[in-house]
């Protein structure tokens, strides 16, 4: 399998209130093309720096950063933009959609970015809505999809590039049990049948353990990475959760 | 175009909003525009005024100041003197002498008070007068002091009704006159009815009406051979005046000369100082409104801070941003500009029925009033733009 991302004494530090945080203290990391990694450790861990690192949103103090054999910790902020708009995914926690745009347009954003054409655009967008389950609500604008609706508009946003790599940062956080199953089974879908690389950032045990690897962040640094034996299977996981919402329905 | 109708997307989620920034530069813009066309309305009612009169026309007064003291009203001028600026002054087409007096005039039917003039033959070329009926004064009747008369419409109204006036009879005094002609209509000026008077020949009128002012010119009158020959009429009926008055090079005048001409320029030095100044404190009113502008693109880039930290996350680049944020600041400005310039269209409109004036836009003033709103929304809407695009992508999607 071919190398995807390499982070070799990647630090980063944060000035707050004049004394200095060392959010990452040195972390090395290797994610290759094809894989589930899961990123656990509690709040003020640095796994959130580490996904802002690994999502060129930040710049690491120290260290280097290789994306598709790229080195970017150096690139300066247009460079940045342009990686995040061709190599990156992002799936946030609140979802962040454009408010009053519909689910085709939201999708459609990145790749207006990218400078595609407006039929080019729909098109791809339209797939991409599509392949997440979403093509009966196309024209919908955010407050009118729930919460797993939502976030699967968002996936769509962020599978519509077709980018090697996809960074979910809590996608489940907001999310019922049967919605946060439905999610995981679509990521490890993506990964499974299509070969895609997601980097999942999340707090929640039984999320983790649908991940193929477990990376686990403590104080700034990696404490543990194994490799799950069996991950669990979300789409069983989103049966059992349904039929107990069914379940305490009829109760 | 993606630009603008993401621009116009954010501006309508806001409508109200959006609406009073626009007003600030709506205000702004149509102050300007009807300034400058209440400026021009009031040049072209002036210049109309003066065309009426004559732009061409000089008019030579006897200066009864008392600044000399010892000369009192000693020299005044004289029918010599209307003589030699017809002689000598090259720049003039016509001269006439003109004296006048109120007095009742009586006819068959009626009596009517109203100026009576004297004048010399050339005084309707001068002032510009067409006959309506009957004809003017020949050489001969003025030399003869003949008993005859030219009306305005006024006094034909007010003394023959309706009926023909030329080959009538009227009255002043205790001399009777025969109506040979009637002047066709000129209006008002500013300063008196045209069409009020009833005019002699001047030897007629310094013999018959006003025995008692002698040989005494109240007025001379001239016309210059064109509008563009007046300062150099006024020049050469000066020099003239003062060579035929005996005055010495460190006397001063003893007339004073005023050209229509001169009149209408010193009138439009002072419109175009006062338009000038209103549209000075109309632009300054547009920049406010700019600063409305700024203030509330700076609220909307705060509110929208998380916003701009998911376009950043999926590929927008600083660039991308300001120009998303400049585009919004000029629709507002622009927009503004176009509709207040639409409102300075109807207040104008409704000064002009007011007013009686005829107001027109100025072609100039919409375009310096636009392409100011287009440059306020510039100026305000980089600083505001430039923040939103220098926003940390990590910090703006955390807020929110």
């Amino acid at each position: 399998m071919s190398r995807l991302v390499e982070l070799r004494s990647v630090g980063r530090d944060y000035l707050v209130g004049g004394s200095l945080v060392r959010a990452l203290a040195s972390v090395d990391l290797t994610i290759d093309a094809g894989q589930f990694v899961a990123i656990v450790g509690p709040s003020g861990s640095g796994k959130s720096t580490l996904m802002n690192v690994l999502g060129c949103l930040d710049r690491p103090t120290r260290g280097t950063y290789e994306l598709a054999g790229v080195e970017v910790s150096s690139k300066d902020a247009d460079e940045r933009a342009l990686i995040r708009n061709r190599l990156l995914g992002f799936i946030f926690q609140g979802f962040n959609l454009m408010p009053r745009t519909s689910a085709l347009e939201n999708t459609e954003l990145p790749l207006v970015y990218r400078g595609v054409g407006k039929s080019e655009r729909r098109r791809r967008a339209l797939a991409a809505l599509v392949r997440v389950g979403l093509h009966d609500r196309v024209h919908h604008t955010p407050t009118e999809l729930s919460g797993g609706q939502q976030q699967r508009v968002a996936i769509a946003r962020a599978l519509v590039t077709d980018p090697p790599l996809l960074l979910a940062d809590e996608p489940t956080g907001n999310l019922d049990s049967v919605t946060t199953y439905e999610v995981l089974s679509l990521l490890q879908e993506l990964v499974r049948d299509a070969g895609r690389t997601v980097v999942l950032v999340t707090h929640e045990p039984d999320v983790a353990a649908c991940a193929e690897r477990v990376v686990t962040v403590r104080d700034g640094n990696i404490v543990s990475d194994q490799l799950v034996a069996s991950p669990r299977d979300a789409r069983v996981l989103l049966e059992d959760a349904r039929r107990r919402a069914v379940h305490v329905g009829g109760a | 175009m993606n630009s603008l109708s993401l621009a116009l997307r954010a501006l309508l989620a806001a409508k109200v909003r959006a609406l009073l920034t626009t007003l600030g530069i709506l205000i702004g813009t149509a102050a300007v525009v009807v300034v400058v066309a209440l400026g021009t309305g009031a040049r072209a009612r002036i210049g109309a005024e003066i065309a009426n009169i004559g732009t061409a026309a000089v008019f030579v007064f006897p200066d009864t100041g008392m600044r000399g003291g010892a000369r009192a009203a000693a020299a005044g001028l004289s029918d010599g003197d209307a003589a030699a600026i017809r002689v000598d002054a090259s720049a003039v087409s016509g001269v006439t002498v003109w004296n006048t007096l109120r007095a009742r005039v009586h006819s068959a039917y009626d009596s009517y008070k109203t100026s009576v003039m004297g004048v010399d033959q050339e005084y309707f070329q001068v002032r510009g007068f067409a006959l309506a009926d009957g004809r003017g004064f020949t050489d001969g009747e003025v030399r003869s002091k003949a008993k005859v008369v030219v009306i305005g419409s006024t006094v034909r109204r007010e003394l023959f009704g309706t009926e023909p006036a030329v080959g009538q009879w009227l009255r002043i005094g205790r001399h009777a006159y025969r109506v040979i002609g009637l002047l066709a209509e000129k209006g008002r000026t500013p300063f008196e009815d045209q069409d009020d008077r009833v005019i002699l020949p001047i030897g007629t009128w310094r013999s018959r009406v006003s025995p008692a002012s002698g040989q005494r010119v109240q007025l001379i009158m001239a016309s210059a051979r064109t509008t563009a020959h007046s300062a150099r009429a006024e020049e050469q009926i000066r020099t003239i005046l003062r060579e035929r008055h005996h005055l010495g090079a460190d006397s001063p005048d003893d007339f004073v000369v005023r050209s229509q001409e001169g009149f209408r320029k010193a009138q439009d030095a002072i419109l175009d100082m006062v338009t000038g100044l209103l549209g000075a404190v109309a632009l300054v009113a547009l920049f406010i409104g700019g600063v409305g502008v700024m203030n509330i693109m700076l609220v909307s880039v705060a509110e929208r801070t998380r916003e701009v930290g998911i376009r950043m996350s999926i590929g927008a680049r600083e660039g991308d941003i300001l120009l998303q944020f400049l585009v919004e600041a000029l629709l507002l400005t622009t927009s503004g500009g176009v509709l207040g310039i639409g409102v300075a269209a109807l207040v104008s409109h409704g000064l002009a029925s007011a007013l009686g004036w005829s107001l027109r836009l100025d072609g100039g003033a919409v375009v310096v009033a636009l392409s100011t709103s287009v440059l306020v929304g510039l100026v305000f809407g980089i600083l505001p733009a430039r923040r939103a695009a220098r926003l940390d992508p990590v910090e703006a999607i955390r807020q929110g």
